[in-house]
């Protein structure tokens, strides 16, 4: 007899149904799987069978066809280890297949017959919400994301014989219900906060003006100087997440299977690639492709450390995503797109020793030393960065002070202000902070007074600052403004801004 | 040792006293007696082996200059430094600096690029760290510009650090400088100096012993000290380490008989070297006056008043406490009670006036750049 499963592949960050056909037919006794099978699919039939005889269901001498529709689209992973056992148990008349038509099947099976956790569980969910499904059943593990779900039951498995049980309507299953109020409250307190950075008070500033207008930042500084410490605070004073931003990441996060038993990201993430990356760990890839850290990043920071070690072709492909906030793999089987928002943190040192700028330590490096090392980042990279900030190294008798900083909270309330005034002013545009304000924008919102012109003129001329530099200034000027609660830029925010752009001077 | 009669040399010469060089067995120590026993190379090469011998000279040495041959390498370099717009000064030249010629070792000749006048002999030498801090780069400014005001030709070796900013503040002031390279006057050393190179050139003079296409090699410098210190009166040594170049130079200069002036600075930063000069004699200076008090006879000059620009009360107070040492924004803002963002816009401000300069690391001093540097510089 013929028995038809569903269950669903990844694509992206969505997902699509896939049917899993199982035939019994009389003949030599095997187990054969078409439908463009990869690799582990493909040693599906092996676990599947040994996973059956453990729980009771012997296989019988009889030829046994599974079908993966559509059949032009590859599969991976081992989410159809489930499936495919419950095809062939309902081929084989040991379940009913009324029950089948509702639910949408995924796990991976153990030889013992245990349901094992899969990635992609979250846009499977609302995939199958969409063509109508009643509830899922799936790994307990991946039973809280799928439950984020409304109107779709989250039923975990624990094992195939649950699942089985379930079916026969001989068993139970609770379905899993997420209260994302409770989550949200719960769990999105950061374990860090400002006010444990003593000192570093203008790093703070600008930091707090990055995070307001949604700058890219560079952070240059001696090694120990808490380059690493600031960046993971950056997320504690970022507009806090909302449930349409929240579910945004948790997808991407579900699909490399990073939630690991969470329902939801609910606060921003903080993705720190070692420089050694390779460019598709950072922008996502593979043959079917999976999303980078970039995307990995989403809403969130994305902090790349001793910024010109990274390689330079990994630098270069950063472009794109940091320009249009989502990256697009294309592959000849076709092109994915997975989103990229997310707020650029790098740090470096000042020179490579370390140690330019120190007031205690000498640095070694001559001036075409330091020159070289900054040239190993391209223009068009530093470009898309607004802000630079000069990290000094923290003295001990800073460490020592007894009173703290600032709590992140107060400096957030501020943040939220000016977030709040730049979204009243792109009204129903799609820019949601300064920095992605296009060059004509820059024209209609960042208008300067004559004073404020004349000041930003003699700064480039006086200071030799890059042309690229104009854009920047005018853009962080026009957030600094927003802090101030100020309608109009004036000339004290241009040259905050000037400030900002330590890189654009001339070494030496 | 003097040149028997003082005249000007002209190119057609040049060829034999870059000959005389040339030769084998001529080291500098030759040179100098040769000179000394027949007045000018030109003599050596047209007496008969005989005349020479007899003059005491040794016959291998004798025959060298008999069987001289490389004449047209010779001309080539004479029209070589024709073609870079240089001149080469002659020991018996009237243009050759009066104080160079007194020292025991003077250069035979000098290749020169710019002009050498008379008045250029009341000169004082500057030189110090490469490496310099913010403190020392500013005093040097400060002592050449006065040392300007004064009428003195500031001689230094164009290296980076303090040689550069005293060439620099010289150039700005509308002063005379003199560069000594330790290379051809082709090879410029270090390349970035090429601009600082044309504007000593026009308001100065950049002067080598050493022949076109010679390179930056380390042990030309010592021997460049030298004439360094010979062609001023005095030299003053800012920011030396315990073993540094400007340490040679001004033992070069107490060897010549000339004054050893050394700024102090803090203890244990880089100022070791003008400390135990200041230890084994040299005199503390602290401003121009100091030099001109040791070297006073030659001077007749008045000191012109500083402008001071008009700062609002803020900017005063940041001024202030930048006088002592550079300071970082953060120490600023903790000292004034301003914030972050409002001490930046002042820092700038005052950036822009010329009144402060940004060092890496966000910290600020004193400016010490001069603006006639920066606009080079580009």
């Amino acid at each position: 007899m013929l028995a038809n499963v569903f269950s669903a592949a990844v694509h992206g960050v969505d997902a699509i149904l896939v049917e899993v056909e199982v035939d019994v037919a009389p003949g030599l006794p095997r187990l054969d799987i078409v439908g463009l099978a990869e690799g582990p699919v493909r040693e599906s039939k092996e676990r599947v069978r040994a996973a059956l005889k453990n729980c009771g269901f012997p296989l019988p001498n009889k030829r046994l066809m599974v079908n993966l529709a559509p059949a032009d689209l590859k599969k991976e992973g081992a989410a159809y280890d489930l499936p495919i056992a419950i095809g062939v148990l309902a081929a084989l008349e040991w379940i009913p297949p009324d029950p089948l038509k509702e639910y949408v099947f995924l796990g991976e099976l153990s030889l013992d017959g245990r349901v094992k956790p899969i990635r992609g569980a979250l846009p499977i969910a609302a995939a199958a919400r969409r063509k109508g499904f009643r509830g899922l059943v799936l790994p307990r593990e991946n039973a809280a994301e799928a439950g984020v779900v409304e109107g779709i039951l989250s039923l975990p498995a624990g094992s195939l014989c649950e699942a089985t049980g379930f079916l026969r309507g001989e068993l139970e299953v609770k379905p899993l219900r997420v209260d994302l109020k409770a989550v949200f409250t719960d769990e999105s307190n950061y374990d860090v906060d400002f006010s444990e950075v003593r000192g570093q008070q203008h790093v703070k500033r600008a930091l707090e003006v990055a995070a307001a207008g949604g700058h890219n930042v560079l952070m240059v500084g001696p090694p120990g100087s808490g380059k690493t410490m600031l960046a993971k605070r950056i997320p504690t004073i970022l507009p806090a997440l909302t449930l349409a931003e929240a579910l945004e990441t948790s997808r991407v996060h579900s699909v490399v299977g990073l939630l690991d038993g969470r329902a939801l990201i609910t606060r921003r993430p903080f993705r720190a690639p070692h420089h050694t990356i390779s460019d598709a760990g950072l922008i996502g890839g593979g043959t079917i492709p999976r999303p980078g850290e970039v995307s990995l990043a989403h809403n969130g920071v994305l902090f790349l450390d001793e910024l010109p070690e990274f390689r330079k072709n990994v630098l270069e492909v950063l472009r794109q995503p940091l320009e249009e906030q989502r990256i697009t793999i294309s592959r000849v089987m076709g092109s994915i797109t997975y989103p990229a928002r997310c707020m650029l943190v790098a740090a470096m040192n000042p020179c490579p020793c370390g140690f330019l700028g120190d007031p205690t330590k000498d640095c070694s490096c001559t001036p075409l030393q330091v020159q070289r090392y900054r040239s190993r980042l391209s223009g068009p990279l530093l470009d898309r960065i607004d802000i630079h900030v000069e990290v000094p190294p923290v003295r001990f008798s800073e460490l020592a002070q007894a009173d703290l900083g600032e709590p992140s909270s107060a400096i957030r309330a501020r943040v939220d202000r000016a977030r709040r005034v730049q979204l009243e002013r792109f009204g129903g545009r799609r820019l949601y902070c300064n920095a992605q304000m296009s060059t004509r924008d820059l024209g209609r919102y960042c208008r300067l007074d004559s004073a404020g012109e004349k000041l930003l003129e003699a700064a480039m001329l006086r200071l030799g600052l890059s042309a690229r530099a104009y854009s920047r200034v005018l853009k962080v000027a026009r957030t600094v403004a927003d802090l101030d609660g100020e309608a109009s830029i004036r000339p004290q925010h241009v040259a905050e801004a000037v400030q900002y752009r330590s890189l654009d001077r001339p070494v030496g | 040792m003097e040149p028997r009669g003082l005249k000007i040399c002209s190119p057609s010469e040049w060829r034999w006293w870059l000959a005389l060089r040339a030769v084998r067995g001529v080291g500098p120590v030759v040179y100098r007696a040769l000179l000394h026993a027949f007045g000018e190379p030109r003599a050596v090469f047209e007496l008969s082996r005989s005349e020479l011998e007899c003059a005491g000279l040794r016959p291998e040495l004798a025959q060298e200059f008999q069987h001289y041959s490389e004449w047209a390498k010779v001309d080539e370099e004479v029209s070589r430094i024709q073609r870079a717009g240089a001149i080469l000064i002659t020991w018996n030249d009237v243009r050759y600096p009066a104080l160079l010629r007194q020292i025991h070792d003077p250069p035979p000749f000098l290749y020169v690029m710019g002009e050498l006048r008379p008045s250029d002999d009341l000169a004082v030498a500057v030189v110090g760290s490469r490496r310099p801090t913010a403190y020392g780069l500013r005093m040097a400014r400060a002592l050449t510009t006065e040392l300007v005001d004064y009428g003195f030709t500031i001689v230094s070796g164009l290296a980076r650090g303090i040689d550069a900013a005293a060439h620099w503040a010289a150039i700005k002031k509308g002063g005379r400088t003199f560069a000594v390279l330790g290379s051809g006057l082709d090879v410029i050393y270090p390349a970035e100096h090429a601009a600082l190179f044309r504007h000593i050139a026009q308001q100065g003079a950049v002067l080598s012993e050493l022949p076109f296409g010679a390179k930056p090699d380390a042990e030309n410098f010592p021997v460049r000290n030298r004439i360094i210190s010979g062609l001023a009166l005095g030299t003053l040594v800012i920011e030396a380490a315990e073993k540094s170049g400007s340490l040679i130079t001004a033992y070069c200069a107490t060897e010549q008989g000339r004054e050893v002036f050394a700024v102090p600075g803090p203890v244990g930063c880089r100022s070791q070297g003008c400390h135990k000069l200041i230890r084994s004699g040299a005199k503390l200076t602290e401003c121009a006056r100091d030099v001109v008090e040791e070297i006073a006879p030659q001077l007749v000059a008045a000191r012109p008043a500083e402008p001071t620009p008009q700062l609002s009360l803020a900017a005063s107070r940041v001024i202030e406490l930048l006088r002592s040492r550079p300071a970082h924004v953060d120490e600023l803002a903790a000292a004034t009670g301003q914030s972050t963002s409002e001490l930046l816009a002042l820092l700038l401000e005052l950036e822009l006036q010329g009144v402060v300069q940004q060092l890496p690391g966000k910290c600020f001093s004193l400016a010490m750049v001069d603006e006639g540097e920066r606009v080079a510089k580009k």
